[in-house]
């Protein structure tokens, strides 16, 4: 009897972690957590980071198609185990190759989907596939991946726009059998060359684990029509959407704006004409946000034509898809202006998108946080909180197993079953986002393989909010297909009413589709998109009202951070997640450098020793062996097991 | 005909770094993938300092080292990943491996449990990994070959029928750990990759501050 009792226990405690006291216990591998974990394992502190689901990034993770497919196909089931529960997905709906006839509005969806009829012979059809090329695998997985993929390709190419039944199944199993190889963000973004994360990642030295790829092109989607925005001096000569007239007006509302905030990265040369510049205006920030209520009211200061505003407010002060009346002046002019700094720094686009997805910036931080002796359990979170009067003193885990820290850092969703605090939601904006996943066999915006598309509101089908488009291809996707990613603010529709209207256009009408040369040629019709699979969601996202007078933190009892859990920002470019990265970083370890670099492996190797002290921060690396000739891998104390 | 125009989208000293761009600076980078405590980080350090610690301990701090391998006419710069202990519970972020060229799949040859773990390794990098890339198995700490478990022949028909580089290795000794190495250079394809969807690039530090140059080239 003991002895079997004895065993339960010891079953139940197999899953426990070799330690069970940390300097910092992280819930959540999302993005402001990765930072901060990172960030403090950098300094020293042990770090033990959980993830409540089975993969790093919560909403700013990456999947497959599978994946994908599979979360919105499997409606929440609260009996199942936490890594299964997906309840960040709503309202999903599966649509694929479309029937003859569009569905009509009148199906709107309550909740969860119709799909199942069509959806399981998929499913099964996609398990019997992968088994049966596990089989093949065994012997020659690369001959025969590729001979998958090019039969996809052969096929998807052929398929002629007449809809056959027979041949939309062929076309969806196709896509589901390279669909490991597609890379599809829960919330993609952009990145700034100039941004504050890409400086971080460079400035921390994360950005070695990760690799980019520029954007190909940036467009506005204006009376009907796309409008390619220029980023060099010859694509603007060749630019014929604009007048001379409303050239010379972006011209100077660009200058006033550099002036304004007193950017000095003009050269010598143009010192004169930056003075004239700054008597012409003799504005401030702070005089222009006093007297403008918001960015708009900025922009029509300038009297320019509205097809100038509407470029400047939606073309190139990109801020995410709020709407553009919420855009304070000064969250409006620094847009504009990191837009143009971020110009031709490692490309024409000023923006960089992650070549594996965006789940991968978390995931680096999460790398870095480890390499300094983090501590990684996925599928495990907070089975309770506990506390010693209004101090935190240590968490029980879901897997039983008591855990002590001196401090937890979770996100609102996270710990708000746990903590009954009136102050932890209004802290919060929680924001309603509609998305949409397409995928199509051939790209909407031809000429461009990896393209994102502004649709100011009011454009198509009477779309409330700003959408952003997403065009990759090439990259995040197999080949031969198209990823397209739709996202808007709901305002608590479903992402099938926000956006189908929108999809349908692209695909169907093509008013989208912009051949520059073949417009009146007749392949032109047969060049258009079809629709391969597009799944709709929505995501409800905390995201943080920046203020850091009164950090949330501060109304929570001693000891536990709260972090924002939204992938996009309440401001441009991931400033505000990494501010709020920091100022936790900065209450738990006060006055010491946030994410300093690392010292890189080759630099060690030519420094001498007395440099190398000086590059490596002693608190968190110390350097084990003498220096033998050719290298000084940095290890330090802080270990639990033996290797060999 | 319009001077003005040259100012609207000037990015003055930007674009002069536009160029630095550095294509050609790709490196070919290897992870080692395996159950804790089978070697990875001992084979790395054997291979790149050539010494070996009895008791060395769990990786930290470091988990990416640098190293040349000449061949007869060219040269191989490996970037090499250590998981950096994120491989214990198995939270090993899909991030480590997906661009790499080349992955050693390490087992202790004492341990069976450590040889399936190393095969679902293998699995996964066939399923997620770059299509070319290159595997090695690694049967780790040959010296200790009397309390083998694993059979040379079972891990030698296993990399047959996948296809992976094999080779039994002691760290400690350094029996086969340059070998092994080698025979994945030789592997790799010897022209820059026609990596897919050309165009990726790493961001580095191009930005404006001349101190952050790398001190030397390798030799």
């Amino acid at each position: 009897m003991d002895e079997e009792l004895n065993h339960v226990i010891d079953e139940s405690r197999a899953n426990y972690l070799d330690k069970d006291n940390y300097d910092v216990i992280v819930v959540g591998t999302g993005f402001v957590e990765s930072l901060v974990a990172g960030a403090l394992a950098r300094v020293g502190k042990s770090v033990l980071h959980l993830d409540q689901n089975c993969y790093y990034g919560v909403n700013c993770s990456s999947f497959t198609l599978n994946q994908l497919s599979d979360m919105l196909t499997k409606p929440n089931d609260d009996s199942t185990t936490a890594s299964v529960v997906q309840p960040i997905l709503k309202n999903p709906y599966i649509y694929y190759q479309q029937p003859p006839t569009p569905p009509t509005p009148a199906q709107l969806p309550t909740q969860v989907e119709q799909p199942t009829p069509v959806e399981q012979p998929v499913a099964t059809e996609q398990q019997t596939t992968t088994t049966t090329t596990n089989v093949e695998e065994s012997t020659t997985l690369d001959t025969n991946d590729t001979s998958v993929e090019s039969t996809t390709t052969t096929t998807t190419a052929t398929i002629t726009p007449v809809v056959e039944k027979e041949k939309e199944k062929e076309t969806v199993k196709d896509v589901f059998k390279v669909g490991r190889q597609f890379i599809i963000d829960l919330f993609p973004s952009l990145l700034y060359a100039k941004g504050a994360l890409v400086q971080l990642l460079i400035s921390s030295s994360t950005s070695k684990y990760l690799e980019f790829k520029t954007l190909d092109k940036n467009y506005l989607y204006a009376n009907g029509k796309l409008h390619a925005i220029p980023s060099t001096k010859g694509s603007i000569f060749k630019d014929n959407t604009f007048s001379l007239k409303e050239k010379r007006y972006i011209m100077k509302f660009i200058e006033s704006v550099r002036s304004i905030v007193g950017d000095n990265s003009s050269t010598e040369e143009n010192n004169t004409e930056e003075q004239e510049k700054q008597q012409q205006t003799g504005e401030t920030l702070e005089s222009v946000t006093k007297k403008y209520k918001n960015f708009v009211e900025f922009v029509k200061s300038y009297q320019m034509s509205s097809n100038v505003e509407t470029f400047i407010l939606y073309g190139i002060c990109l801020i995410h898809p709020r709407s553009v009346e919420q855009v304070t002046v000064e969250e409006g002019i620094l847009s504009v202006l990191l837009y143009m700094t971020s110009l031709l720094v490692y490309g024409e686009s000023p923006f960089l998108i992650p070549y594996y997805g965006y789940g991968d910036i978390p995931q680096a931080f999460c790398r870095l946080c480890a390499v300094f002796g983090g501590t990684f359990v996925l599928d495990r979170t907070i089975g309770s909180i506990n506390f010693n009067e209004n101090q935190y003193t240590g968490i029980t885990c879901s897997a039983g197993q008591p855990l002590t820290s001196k401090y937890l850092i979770a996100s609102p969703s996270v710990l708000s079953p746990y903590i009954e605090a009136a102050n932890l939601q209004p802290q919060y904006t929680k924001e309603q986002y509609s998305r949409c996943i397409l995928i199509t066999d051939k790209v909407i915006v031809n000429s461009s393989e990896c393209s994102y598309i502004t649709i100011p509101p009011n454009s198509i089908a009477g779309n409330k909010s700003t959408i952003n488009v997403y065009q990759m291809e090439n990259i995040c996707v197999a080949r031969g297909y198209v990823l397209i990613h739709f996202t808007t603010l709901s305002n608590g529709a479903t992402a099938r009413d926000d956006l189908e209207a929108v999809v349908e256009t692209f695909a169907k009408k093509g008013c989208l589709y912009r051949d520059i040369d073949a417009d009146s040629n007749s392949d032109a019709k047969d060049s258009r998109p079809n629709i391969i699979w597009s799944g709709y969601f929505n995501m409800d996202l905390n995201t943080s009202i920046v203020n850091n007078k009164s950090p949330l933190s501060e109304l929570m009892p001693k000891g536990i951070f709260v972090s924002s859990d939204s992938p996009i920002s309440a401001s441009i470019d991931y400033q505000s997640q990494i501010n709020e990265a920091k100022s936790i970083f900065s209450m738990i370890v006060p006055g010491v450098p946030f994410l300093e670099k690392v010292p890189d492996s080759e630099d060690i190797i030519w420094n001498s020793e007395e440099e190398q002290s000086a590059t490596t921060n002693e608190t968190t690396t110390t350097t084990t062996t003498a220096n033998t000739d050719n290298s000084n891998l940095t290890e330090s104390n802080n270990n639990d097991d033996k290797q060999e | 005909m319009v001077v003005l125009n040259e100012q609207l989208f000037d990015c003055e000293i930007n674009s002069i770094q536009f160029y630095k761009i550095q294509y050609n600076s790709f490196k070919d980078n290897l992870v080692l993938l395996g159950e804790a405590a089978v070697g990875k980080s001992s084979l790395v350090l054997r291979f790149v300092r050539g010494h070996f610690l009895d008791y060395q301990e769990s990786t930290i701090g470091a988990a990416f080292l640098a190293q040349t391998v000449c061949l007869n006419d060219t040269t191989v710069k490996f970037e090499i990943w250590d998981t950096a202990g994120q491989e214990r519970y198995h939270t090993l972020a899909p991030m480590y491996y997906r661009g790499a060229q080349a992955a050693i799949v390490v087992y202790d040859i004492r341990s069976q449990d450590s040889f399936e773990r190393a095969i679902k390794w293998v699995k996964e990098l066939q399923r997620q990994g770059s299509p070319n890339i290159v595997i090695a198995l690694a049967g780790n700490k040959l010296d200790l070959a009397a309390k083998r478990k694993v059979e040379t022949s079972e891990a030698q028909t296993y990399a047959e029928e996948n296809g992976l580089l094999f080779m039994e290795t002691s760290a400690k000794t350094a029996q086969n750990v340059n070998e092994l190495f080698v025979e994945i250079a030789k592997k790799l394809p010897k022209t820059p990759n026609p990596r897919p969807g050309s165009g990726r690039l790493p961001i580095s530090p191009i930005d404006n501050n001349p101190q952050k140059k790398k001190p030397c080239c390798s030799s």
